[in-house]
């Protein structure tokens, strides 16, 4: 579910809209997304929003996501941003957050992977693991990051 | 004797995603005060329809829910961003005990 060719470093987007257009081209261009799944994540953000003001207010998240007709096998794009763009917060219409790490959410069978999903996000919860992905040099750090953080939880092999 | 389950309707945009994660959350919570949950996801535009055909106790949501719905909703983005849990937590299981108290008397 995690793959260093899905991370993206230092990401310079002006809005949520090519923040998600840049993870949607990685994760359609690796098979784990159809091209459909661009639109559909950018629409579903506007009627459900996934901004997310986290402990600290301090490098505040995103999991945009969508229907699973448009994925075609479960991974996790990540954008860790040089600036913070603007995402609306969860459940609101109106509450804008300055997000610095997204997480674009690819599940086909949440079943198979909530799990790992849920435990990523708990995690995220942490500010120390928030300020460390931030400061991430290489995308391979930051998998090794988030992969701690599973690992630690579970020995579970994951698909 | 009364059923003590507590059917509960986990709601997000997609109807799966945030709501699973959710979903798991609640069980555990609700697992430590010996409260058995039966719990699965939905998406918004669905809820109304489906409280009105009755069988549901409580709705945790993550999103406005559209039309007016007969049973207690409570905000669980405090389990996605840890914002609030234990706000969240209180609020859970008082309500959860509420209506089972509630379901008792029904007989």
């Amino acid at each position: 579910m995690l793959d260093e060719k899905l991370v993206r470093l230092g990401v310079k987007a002006k809005s949520s809209k090519e923040v998600i257009q840049l993870l949607g081209d990685v994760l359609a261009r690796y098979g784990y997304v159809k091209d459909s799944w661009i639109q559909a994540v950018i629409d579903r953000e506007e009627a459900f929003p996934t901004g997310l003001n986290m402990p600290g207010d301090d490098c505040n998240i995103a999991i945009p996501h969508t229907d699973v007709d448009h994925v075609l096998k479960p991974g996790v794009a990540v954008a860790i941003l040089a600036h913070p763009v603007t995402f609306i917060h969860m459940a609101t219409d109106d509450q804008l957050v300055p997000v610095e790490l997204v997480f674009a959410l690819a599940i086909s069978d949440p079943k198979q992977v909530i799990d790992s999903l849920k435990r990523i996000v708990t995690a995220l919860q942490k500010p120390e693991l928030r300020q460390q992905l931030k400061k991430a040099t290489s995308p391979k750090e930051v998998v090794g990051l988030l992969n701690r953080e599973l690992g630690s939880m579970s020995s579970q092999p994951v698909g | 004797m009364a059923d003590k389950t507590l059917k509960i309707l986990a709601v997000c945009g997609s109807g799966v995603v945030s709501s699973s994660m959710i979903t798991t959350h609640v069980k555990e919570i609700l697992g430590q005060y010996g409260i058995k949950v039966d719990a699965f996801g939905l998406m918004p535009q669905m809820v109304k329809s489906y409280v009105d055909r009755g069988d549901v106790d409580l709705i945790v949501s993550t999103t406005k829910i559209p039309g007016e719905i007969d049973v207690p909703i409570i905000n669980a983005v405090a389990l996605l961003s840890g914002i609030g849990e234990d706000e969240f937590t209180e609020e859970l299981v008082s309500a959860a005990r509420r209506i089972i108290e509630e379901k008792g008397k029904g007989g």
